[in-house]
C-alpha cells in the first residue's frame, strides 16, 4: 500500500479539482471540505511512511526510467508536502468562508486551488526533467487564473505579465532539458548527471538554461518584475498559496537540481554569482517593502527579499546551509501565509489596505493583527521562531565556511525585516485614531482570522520542531559542494 | 530537395520577422498563420508526420482562429495599438539581438549532438511490442509517458478557465456579429463540412494506433468541425455551460485519471495497463481525450462557458 501513496497524494486534490469543476456551484458547501481533509490526510500519510520506512518511489505505468517516469518522495520532497498540506489546508480553512456559496466565482476557485495542491505535490514528487516541465505548467497555468479572481479588469495586466514572464522560464527550461536529453539519453534526475558533467559547453549551456529558467519562475531579483503586482492584486487566500508555496517550488527545483544532476558542474563562481542575486534579492525586497505604501505589497516585497535567503545556500553548500536553506522555505512558507491572510482581513474590514490609514485598527481586528505581529517575529528571524532557526543555521554555515560576507548579508536583511514589519505595526498600534476608521466591511469572522493566527503560531512553533523535521529532511545529498 | 528546404526555413525567419514587425494586428495575425502552415511543412519535411499534423491543426488553424475572433472582439481603438505600451528602441534590439544569438547557440549545440544508442527513444523503439501499438508517438504519449500526457489535460483544462475568466472584460462588447451569415453557401457549408470533420477527426483519433495521428491532432478536426457550426450560426456561446457540457470537458482527464487509479490494486502501478487489454483502453482513452479536446478548443474559440443551438 505504501507505495501507492505518491500517487495518491498527486491525484486526490487534482482528481478533486476535477470534480468539483464538473460539478459547479451546488457542491461548494460541502465538497471543498472533503477534497481538503482527504488531501491533508493522504500527504499526513506519505510524510509518516517516508519518516518510518525512507524514500518511497513509483514508476508510472509500471516502466522504469529512462522509459517511463517516476515518483520519488525523499525527505527533501516530503518536507515541502508537508509544508503545502500545513500551508494548504489552513488556507482552505480560510477559504471556505472568503471563498464560498456567497462568491459567485467559487466553484471556479476551488477547483483551481485543488488542481493546484495536487500539481504542486505532483512537482515535488517528480523525479523526471521533462516531467518536471509539465509541472511547472501546471502550476503557473492554475496560478495565473487564481489571480484573475480577483477582478479581470483590476488583475488582468499583472496576470498577463505573469504569463509572460513564466512562458519565458518555461521555454528556458525546456530548452536546458532538450540540450540535456541529447546529451544524456533520458531525463531521470537520477541518470542524467554524469552526462552532463561530461558535456562540456553543452552540459552547462543546458544547465544554465534550466537554472536561468528556473530563476525567472522563482521570481529571484532581478527577475521579481512580475510578482509584486501579481501577489498583491490576488484575492487573500490566493496570494498566500502564491507566495508560501508557488515560488516555492521553483527555488525547490533549483535546490533539488543543484544537489542532484547538477552537483557535477557546481562552480564556485557560479554559487557565488546565485548567491549574489540572493543577497541582492534580500537587499532590494526588503527596502522595497518598507517604502511600500499598501499592505499588501508591503507583504508581496518581502517575499522577493526572504526568497533570497533560500539561494544563499549555493555559495555555501555545507549541511547545514542545507538545512538552513529547506527550513527557510518551511517557516516563510507558514509565515508569509499568515500575513496574506492577515492583510487580506484588514482588506476586507477597512475597504482599502492604505498603510498610513490603519490607525486604530487594534480593537476591531485584533486578532488579525496579532497574526502579523506573530509571523512577522519569524519573517525578522527572532527567537523563538522558525525564522531564526533557519537563519541561525545560514549564519553558522557562513561562518563555518569562512564567507562571513553573507552573515552581513543575513543579519542586515532581519534589521531590514524589521523595519518594514515594525512600520506597519506603528501605524496600526501606536497611533490613536481621531475619529474611528471608515469601514465598508464587517468585521472578518473568527473563520476568516483563526486561520491566520494558526500559522503565525506555527511559524513560532517551527523553533521547537526543527530536529524532527531536520531528522526528515536528511543530509546534504551526497556528491554536492 | 535543398533547395526547397533553404527556402522553406528561409520563409520562417522572413514570417517570424515580418510577424513581430508588422504595423498592424490585423497583419501579424495573417503572417502568424503562414507561419504556422510553414512550420507544418517543415515537420513534414523533418519525417515528423504526427508534429505536423498537430502544428497545422492547432499551431496554425485553431490558434489562427483564437487570435482573430480576439482581435474581433477587441473595441475598435484597441485594435490600432501594436504594442501597450512602445518598447523602447533599445530593449527592441537587445530582444532581437538575445533571440538570435540563443538560436544560434541552440542551434549549433543541437547539430553537434550524438544520437544515443541507448537513449529512451531508441529503447521505447525497441520495446513497442509492449506498448500495444504500432505508433511510436501513440505508445511514448499514451503508455511509456501516460502520466505526462495526463497533466497536459489538466493543463488544458485551466488554461480555458483562464482565458474564460481573462475574457470577462471584453464581454460588453459583445461577440461581433457575422454579416454574411445569411448568404446561400452557408447552409451548403455546414451541411457538407462538418460532418466530413467530424469524420476526419474521428479517423485520426483512431489511426493514432497505427499512423500519424492520434487524440490532440484529432480533437482539434473535431473542435473545428464546432467552430464551422458556430461560424455558420448552427452554434453560439452560452453565459452558462450545462452538466452535460461539463462532464464532456473533464471526461478525457477523468476518465484517464480513473483507468490509472484502477490499475494500482490490480497491476500494482498507476496506468499500468493489464497486458491484453492495452489496446482497447488506449483506444478508449484516446477518444475521451479526443472528445475532451475538441470541447474546450471550440469554448476557447466561443470565449463562453457553453455552447447551445440557437432558437430559430
Amino acid at each position: 500500500m505504501t507505495e501507492w501513496v505518491p500517487v495518491l497524494v498527486v491525484f486526490v486534490p487534482f482528481l478533486a479539482g476535477v470534480v468539483q469543476f464538473m460539478a459547479g456551484r451546488r457542491v461548494i458547501a460541502w465538497w471543498p471540505v472533503l477534497a481538503s481533509v482527504a488531501t491533508v490526510a493522504v500527504s499526513l500519510w506519505l510524510t509518516f511512511a517516508v519518516a518510518a520506512g525512507g524514500g518511497i518511489e513509483h514508476f508510472m505505468g509500471g516502466w522504469q526510467p529512462p522509459l517511463g517516469i517516476a515518483l520519488r518522495a525523499d525527505g527533501l520532497a516530503t518536507v515541502m508536502i508537508l509544508l503545502t498540506a500545513v500551508v494548504g489546508g489552513l488556507v482552505s480553512v480560510y477559504a471556505l468562508e472568503a471563498h464560498g456559496t456567497g462568491d459567485p466565482r467559487a466553484s471556479h476557485f476551488w477547483a483551481l486551488w485543488l488542481m493546484l495542491w495536487g500539481s504542486l505535490n505532483a512537482l515535488f514528487l517528480s523525479a523526471d526533467l521533462f516531467n518536471i516541465y509539465v509541472t511547472l505548467e501546471l502550476v503557473t497555468l492554475a496560478a495565473i487564473p487564481l489571480v484573475l479572481l480577483a477582478g479581470p479588469e483590476k488583475t488582468v495586466t499583472a496576470a498577463l505579465r505573469y504569463l509572460q514572464f513564466a512562458l519565458f522560464g518555461s521555454l528556458l527550461y525546456l530548452a536546458g532539458v532538450a540540450l540535456t536529453y541529447g546529451l544524456a539519453g533520458s531525463l531521470d534526475l537520477a541518470l542524467v548527471g554524469p552526462a552532463l558533467t561530461d558535456g562540456g559547453i553543452t552540459g552547462a549551456v543546458a544547465a544554465t538554461c534550466m537554472v536561468v529558467g528556473l530563476l525567472v519562475k522563482a521570481a529571484v531579483f532581478p527577475f521579481h518584475v512580475w510578482l509584486p503586482a501579481a501577489h498583491g492584486g490576488a484575492p487573500a487566500a490566493v496570494s498566500a498559496i502564491l507566495s508560501a508555496l508557488v515560488v516555492k517550488a521553483a527555488v525547490y527545483l533549483l535546490l533539488r537540481l543543484w544537489t542532484g544532476p547538477l552537483a557535477g558542474l557546481a562552480d564556485g563562481l557560479v554559487a557565488q554569482l546565485m548567491g549574489a542575486l540572493g543577497a541582492a534579492a534580500i537587499l532590494y525586497g526588503s527596502i522595497q517593502a518598507f517604502r511600500q505604501e499598501r499592505l499588501k505589497l508591503v507583504v508581496a516585497y518581502s517575499t522577493v527579499a526572504q526568497l533570497g535567503y533560500m539561494l544563499l545556500f549555493f555559495p555555501m553548500a555545507v549541511a547545514q546551509a542545507w538545512e538552513g536553506a529547506v527550513y527557510h522555505g518551511l517557516s516563510h512558507g507558514v509565515a508569509k501565509a499568515a500575513l496574506f491572510l492577515a492583510a487580506g482581513n484588514v482588506l476586507v474590514y477597512l475597504g482599502h489596505d492604505r498603510v498610513r490609514d490603519l490607525k486604530g485598527l487594534d480593537r476591531s481586528l485584533s486578532v488579525s493583527l496579532l497574526a502579523f505581529g506573530i509571523a512577522g517575529v519569524s519573517i525578522m528571524g527572532l527567537p523563538p521562531s522558525g525564522g531564526f532557526i533557519a537563519k541561525w543555521l545560514l549564519l553558522r554555515a557562513s561562518l563555518e565556511t569562512g564567507q562571513w560576507w553573507w552573515a552581513v548579508v543575513l543579519i542586515s536583511g532581519g534589521l531590514l525585516a524589521a523595519a518594514y514589519i515594525f512600520r506597519v505595526l506603528r501605524y496600526a498600534f501606536l497611533q490613536a485614531p481621531d475619529r474611528p476608521p471608515a469601514t465598508t466591511g464587517p468585521i472578518p469572522p473568527p473563520i476568516m482570522a483563526l486561520p491566520a493566527t494558526l500559522l503565525a503560531l506555527l511559524a513560532i512553533a517551527l523553533g521547537f520542531t526543527a530536529a524532527p523535521l531536520l531528522a526528515l529532511l536528511g543530509g546534504l545529498p551526497e556528491g554536492t559542494g | 530537395m535543398i533547395l526547397f528546404d533553404g527556402v522553406l526555413a528561409l520563409l520562417i525567419v522572413v514570417l517570424a520577422w515580418r510577424c513581430v514587425t508588422a504595423g498592424d494586428l490585423y497583419l501579424g495575425i495573417v503572417v502568424f498563420i503562414v507561419m504556422g502552415l510553414m512550420l507544418a511543412l517543415s515537420w513534414a519535411r523533418l519525417d515528423a508526420p504526427d508534429l505536423a499534423l498537430a502544428e497545422a491543426a492547432i499551431g496554425a488553424g485553431l490558434l489562427g482562429v483564437l487570435l482573430l475572433s480576439t482581435w474581433r472582439a477587441l473595441p475598435g481603438h484597441r485594435r490600432q495599438d501594436r504594442d501597450h505600451p512602445p518598447a523602447r528602441k533599445a530593449v527592441r534590439w537587445l530582444a532581437g539581438v538575445a533571440s538570435v544569438a540563443f538560436g544560434l547557440v541552440m542551434a549549433a549545440l543541437l547539430h553537434a549532438l550524438q544520437p544515443d544508442e541507448d537513449a529512451a527513444g531508441a529503447l521505447a523503439l525497441g520495446r513497442l511490442t509492449e506498448a500495444g501499438v504500432e505508433q511510436p508517438v501513440t505508445a511514448v504519449l499514451l503508455n511509456f509517458r501516460s502520466y505526462d500526457t495526463l497533466l497536459e489535460m489538466g493543463v488544458l483544462l485551466m488554461a480555458l478557465i483562464g482565458a474564460l475568466l481573462a475574457r470577462t472584460p471584453l464581454a460588453p462588447y459583445g461577440a461581433a456579429t457575422d454579416d454574411g451569415t445569411d448568404s446561400p453557401l452557408i447552409p451548403v457549408l455546414a451541411t457538407t463540412f462538418t460532418p466530413l470533420l467530424l469524420l476526419v477527426g474521428a479517423f485520426l483519433v483512431w489511426a493514432g494506433a497505427y499512423g500519424p495521428g492520434g487524440a490532440f491532432q484529432g480533437g482539434a478536426v473535431l473542435g473545428g468541425a464546432g467552430v464551422v457550426l458556430v461560424l455558420c450560426n448552427r452554434l453560439q456561446g452560452a453565459p452558462e455551460a450545462g452538466i452535460l457540457l461539463r462532464l464532456l470537458l473533464v471526461l478525457g482527464v477523468k476518465v484517464f485519471i480513473l483507468a490509472g487509479l484502477l490499475m494500482l490494486p490490480l497491476e500494482g502501478a498507476f496506468m499500468a495497463y493489464p497486458p491484453g487489454l492495452t489496446y482497447p483502453i488506449m483506444i478508449a482513452i484516446e477518444f475521451c481525450l479526443a472528445t475532451s479536446i475538441a470541447v474546450s478548443l471550440l469554448l476557447l474559440f466561443t470565449g463562453t462557458h457553453g455552447v447551445r443551438v440557437p432558437e430559430r
